[in-house]
């Protein structure tokens, strides 16, 4: 075991990730931004030239970011579930939003008649796009409701958009199949069959709808990132309560590591537990003769480092390595600490991989030294 | 198609009657409010039921819901 002649300097207190920082990229290079922007702008300028519709233009500029859009989500679904459900609904919410609200510059500042407030997308602006945008909000919804029952905003977004949903069900069963005109008023829009409705037109009522939605749907999104977690920290503690585990990720550290890049070396000082939350890490040590001798392989939901915090002066005795893209949580001992005693079932299984990573050389380890 | 064609007139096209006073007949009425109802009720069932799950009286062995 090589421990080095100097010892190193203690290990720089831990800085948790940000609440926000689950809404950051996580697979797509932040260099890829300027490159979505630089292409968003090229096709922005040569449908200008060219003169193409509104709709074609921006249509065709949305698409490098729907693609990274769709990198980020699946990468989101992967670490924080149903939060993704979240993001491509704000990302779909954001498009559908903004479409009205422009619609409502149209008509009331630039004074265009209503059949002109067609915003950018005019070519989407029909029965069956608003009932299919409604329904997955509204199925969207109801989805998070089942899911995050205790999200108070949810509750309070959910009526607004049932309501808005009603609309859409009445304006498209009679456009569909009983031949109502395109642009009726519904039920509450001005002449609607809800008591003649309440006096707005159908641009200002749906945009009225919208904003009653989209208010409480972005502060539930908010409360959201502030009580998700990694999913890799509950494979790594499946015994302790989620209360905790909650707790617990406020005071985790995300690092990420090239292939080859070093983690731990024999000898380090020890006071954090490494949770893999991405990629595998290469376990080595060193025989007899000094040849290094892979040990082990750990993956996402594993954990090491946990010997040097449940035995007192402990260091390091492995290597460990990325072997491919690797990201961890780093935890610091005073959170180790609290996790184990809240889950004496947590604690137990620690000890036992500990005990089974300590095992001698000749005895080859069931899962990996720490 | 046809479905298509029908789903793809634009709400502010030339027959839209966005701008202009219009009134659904006793027929459109019934059978979009039925049509409404149907889904309306649906959502809301499943609302209570997740309310209930969550906020209702808890039953044997049932634990406390987390996020």
């Amino acid at each position: 075991m090589a421990v080095p002649s100097q010892p190193r300097a203690p290990l720089t207190r831990l800085r948790p990730d940000t609440w926000y920082s689950k809404i950051a990229l996580h697979k797509v290079p932040s260099t890829y931004l300027l490159g979505a922007f630089f292409v968003s702008y090229l096709i922005l300028g040569i449908a200008w030239l060219e003169g193409s519709p509104p709709w074609l233009a921006f249509g065709l500029a949305l698409v490098p970011w729907g693609i990274i859009m769709f990198v980020e989500i699946e990468w989101t679904y992967k670490h924080y579930g149903w939060l993704a459900l979240f993001f491509l609904m704000a990302f779909v919410q954001t498009i559908h939003y903004s479409e009205h609200c422009i619609e409502m510059v149209q008509y009331h500042l630039f004074h265009n008649p209503l059949k002109e407030s067609l915003a950018i997308f005019s070519k989407l602006n029909v029965e069956g796009v608003h009932f299919g945008g409604d329904s997955f909000l509204t199925i969207g919804t109801f989805l998070l409701l089942t899911k995050f029952p205790r999200n108070p905003w949810l509750w309070v977004a959910a009526p607004f958009q049932l309501a808005h949903q009603a609309e859409h069900n009445f304006l498209f069963f009679n456009y569909a199949f009983e031949g109502a005109p395109a642009g009726a008023p519904g039920i509450l829009g001005k002449g609607g069959v809800g008591w003649g409705g309440l006096g707005l037109v159908r641009t200002d009522l749906h945009w009225v709808y919208n904003t009653l939605y989209t208010i409480p749907f972005v502060l539930a999104l908010l409360w959201q990132l502030r009580r998700t977690f990694d999913e890799a920290l509950e494979e790594a503690f499946p015994d302790v309560p989620q209360a905790e585990l909650l707790r617990a990720s406020q005071h985790l550290a995300t690092f990420r590591y090239g292939p080859g890049e070093t983690v731990l070396s024999p000898g380090d000082d020890a006071d954090r537990l490494y949770i893999i939350t991405e990629g595998m890490a290469l376990v080595s040590t060193h025989d007899a003769d000094g040849n290094e001798i892979e040990v082990a392989t750990l993956h996402r939901g594993q954990y090491f480092g946990e010997i040097a915090l449940l035995v007192p002066d402990a260091q390091h005795t492995k290597t460990i390595r990325a072997k491919t893209d690797l990201q961890v949580l780093a935890m610091d001992e005073e959170t180790f600490r609290h996790l184990t005693s809240v889950s004496q079932i947590t604690q137990d299984e620690l000890s036992s991989v500990a005990r089974e990573r300590m095992a001698p050389p000749d005895v080859p380890p069931a899962t990996a030294p720490g | 198609m046809l479905g298509l064609f029908v789903l793809a007139t634009s709400i502010t096209g030339d027959k839209s009657v966005i701008d202009a006073p219009f009134n659904y007949s006793h027929h459109q009425r019934v059978t979009g409010l039925i049509f409404d109802a149907l889904i309306v009720l649906a959502l809301i069932t499943w609302g209570a039921i997740v309310a209930y799950r969550n906020f209702g009286p808890p039953g044997k062995g049932q634990s406390t819901p987390s996020d």
